[in-house]
């Protein structure tokens, strides 16, 4: 077993970049927007069908 | 049950259980054990923070939540996407850069050695209650509607979980979990679409939500800004946030699982895929409540949807209250389906609804009067029964209109989620209690071979004390909601000391120990003296710890962290 907190990282490299967006920020706002975007839709079907 | 049902439940069972040992045989070392090899892909990490938190009780009670209180449980996971986005910016890059065994370690780093395991005892508590109603709670549901004996089901999940736990370790809890999330989802699509062919044939999708709205079960966002309602948007963002926050960010049963990543990018990629996949999945799940509500719209439901519970009341001098109070629930039954197939037919003529809406509305408020004294009539004839049958209402369905088949692997659905669930907090406990416990105080300098007998011998005795809780849980009244209320009562102080440890730099590990102490005191007689709804539990204790560690930290002169993170 490891000694406690190494202070070597895992395998690969923290700094990487997400794989289907240019950024990490991009891929956290992609995220937020979707949820944004479900949320309206709910909110639409509450109207739709109050 | 019948033979078909039983082979499609044991082989899928079976299946799982001997791929997850078979896979993991080879786990030789601590390290290996502990986190998985450190070598999964995103999309399993994603379905495994999914199976984790999915627990059978979510496949039981989630339809049953929609059949009587509509579609706004779903604004509980709203927390789940922000929780997901802020985890993945902060704290999993700081759990990536320590390479900690356990979210706690990382407080003695930034504490001390008193406040890091004061945390790893509160999660030992909480998870160690919740392991053992996570077993019990399919268990006492499925017993009761089988007639099979609670304490053998209690005894066949907890067994199944603890061989191939004990087994494989992290790396058997993730892989089987990959295939349990296929089981579950595919059983839940499969039902969804059986149940949607048994509404009338005429009846569109449409159709189906509009007599739900009819109905008043439609409303699945409310901005309301009411602090006693449970689930409202900003109990969602805020109180669930926190929540979240803490369950994902704090809880080693998820840490685990995203620790387990090939790189840091690969454990952001999955909770990115949870926070992307989770609103729309309970959605969907409380849409498959929908449809059975409006299913019984057009075929009578039970007046009381816990049969067992009903033959004992027939055993009673209430059983002629009973007879009338069933009576009187099918001329209700009989005059609501009057009125919705008006506002069917009102909506396929393009005819205004209005009067055939306020004809639905008035015959449903009229047998749910009948339901609530049916409810009242169970407290009545025995006392300290539970008289909620909402946790009954899918399985009810499934057993009494599903097609051999179906009934066995909606069945496997629900043993797939109790032995996900509950296999993550098992090996969350064990690892818990060797690296912040046992290691660290007990045997530090042990060789790796010892430590991986000890994860193990560990991960079997949380095994047998989550069995040995079930089987004394009918102790305790409404099981569901305690789940979710032990959670609420422990993770906000927990959260809190996080946040300082992130935040608040100057605050020391003697003010924050004796912040999380009182705040933790705080929650509890909060949650026992008021009315205030759970969500807000975790705001509470996080909010306190924070606010007290800081008041602390300046009377005690104490100040600097002992190491960076």
């Amino acid at each position: 077993m490891a000694s406690e907190n190494p202070p070597s990282g895992p395998p690969s490299s923290i700094e990487e970049g997400p794989p289907f967006f240019r950024s990490w920020s991009g891929a956290y706002l992609f995220v937020l927007v979707n949820l944004a975007v479900v949320i309206a839709i709910f909110a639409w079907l509450s109207w739709v069908y109050r | 049950m019948r033979p078909i049902d039983w082979l499609v439940l044991a082989g899928t069972l079976f299946l799982i259980v001997a791929y997850g040992v078979w896979k993991t045989r080879g786990v030789k070392s601590a390290e290996a054990y502990l986190r998985g090899g450190s070598d999964m892909k995103w999309f399993t990490i994603g379905l495994s923070v999914m199976a984790t938190q999915a627990s059978a009780i979510t496949f039981l009670s989630t339809p049953g939540q929609a059949y009587e209180d509509g579609m706004g449980f779903v604004q509980f996971y709203f927390g789940v996407p922000l929780a997901m986005v802020i985890l993945s910016a902060t704290i999993v890059p700081i759990y990536y850069r320590l390479r900690v065994y356990t979210a706690y370690e990382y407080l003695e780093g930034r504490f001390d050695q008193k406040t890091r395991q004061l945390t790893g005892f509160l999660f030992l508590i909480q998870r160690g209650l919740g392991a053992g109603l996570s077993i019990y709670a399919p268990a006492i549901i499925v017993s009761t509607v089988f007639g099979w004996p609670v304490q053998a089901t209690n005894l066949a999940i907890g067994a199944l979980v603890i061989l191939y736990t004990v087994s494989g370790g992290t790396r058997a809890v993730s892989q089987t979990q990959t295939y349990q999330m296929a089981v579950i989802l595919g059983g839940m699509v499969l039902a969804f679409v059986f149940i949607f062919h048994q509404l009338p044939e005429h009846m569109s999708f449409g159709d189906a939500l509009g007599v739900a709205g009819a109905l008043g079960k439609m409303k699945v966002v409310d901005f309301s800004p009411r602090f006693d309602t449970r689930y409202t948007f900003w109990a969602g963002l805020t109180g669930g946030l926190f929540l979240q926050l803490a369950y994902f960010g704090t809880d080693q049963s998820q840490v685990q699982r995203y620790l387990t990543g090939s790189s840091l990018g690969e454990s952001r990629l999955g909770l990115l895929m949870n926070g992307l996949v989770k609103v729309p999945m309970q959605f969907f799940i409380l849409l498959v409540g929908l449809t059975v509500l409006v299913f019984y719209q057009f075929h009578e439901p039970p007046v009381f949807f816990n049969r067992a519970e009903l033959e004992l009341v027939r055993k009673t001098p209430q059983a002629a209250e009973l007879a009338a109070l069933e009576t009187a629930h099918a001329e209700a039954f009989r005059e609501k389906r009057q009125h919705v197939e008006a506002l069917l037919a009102a909506r396929a003529e393009a005819r205004p609804e209005t009067a055939a809406r306020q004809g639905v509305t008035a015959a449903a408020a009229r047998v749910a009067a009948v339901r609530k004294d049916v409810k009242a009539l169970v407290r009545r004839a025995h006392p300290g029964h539970e008289p909620n049958d909402a946790d009954y209402i899918f399985i009810t369905f499934v057993t009494q209109h599903f097609p051999e088949g179906l009934v066995g692997l909606l069945m496997a659905v629900i043993f797939c989620a109790a032995m996900s669930s509950s296999a993550s907090a098992l090996n969350a406990l064990g690892s818990t209690t060797v690296v912040d416990f046992y290691r660290r105080s007990v045997r530090p300098a042990a060789s790796d071979a010892h430590y991986l007998r000890a994860a193990k011998l560990f991960t079997v005795l949380w095994g047998a004390l989550a069995v040995l809780f079930a089987t004394f849980a009918s102790l305790v009244d409404n099981l569901i909601q305690a789940v979710n209320i032990i959670g609420s009562i422990f993770y906000g102080p927990t959260l809190g000391v996080f946040l300082v440890g992130f935040f608040l730099k100057r605050v020391g590990g003697t003010a924050v120990f004796w912040a999380t102490v009182v705040s933790q005191g705080l929650v509890i007689v909060v949650a026992r003296v008021s009315s205030i709804g759970y969500l807000w539990y975790n705001v509470i204790g996080c909010a306190a710890v924070v606010v007290l560690g800081i008041g602390l930290s300046w009377v005690l002169g104490e100040g600097g962290r002992r190491r960076p993170a």
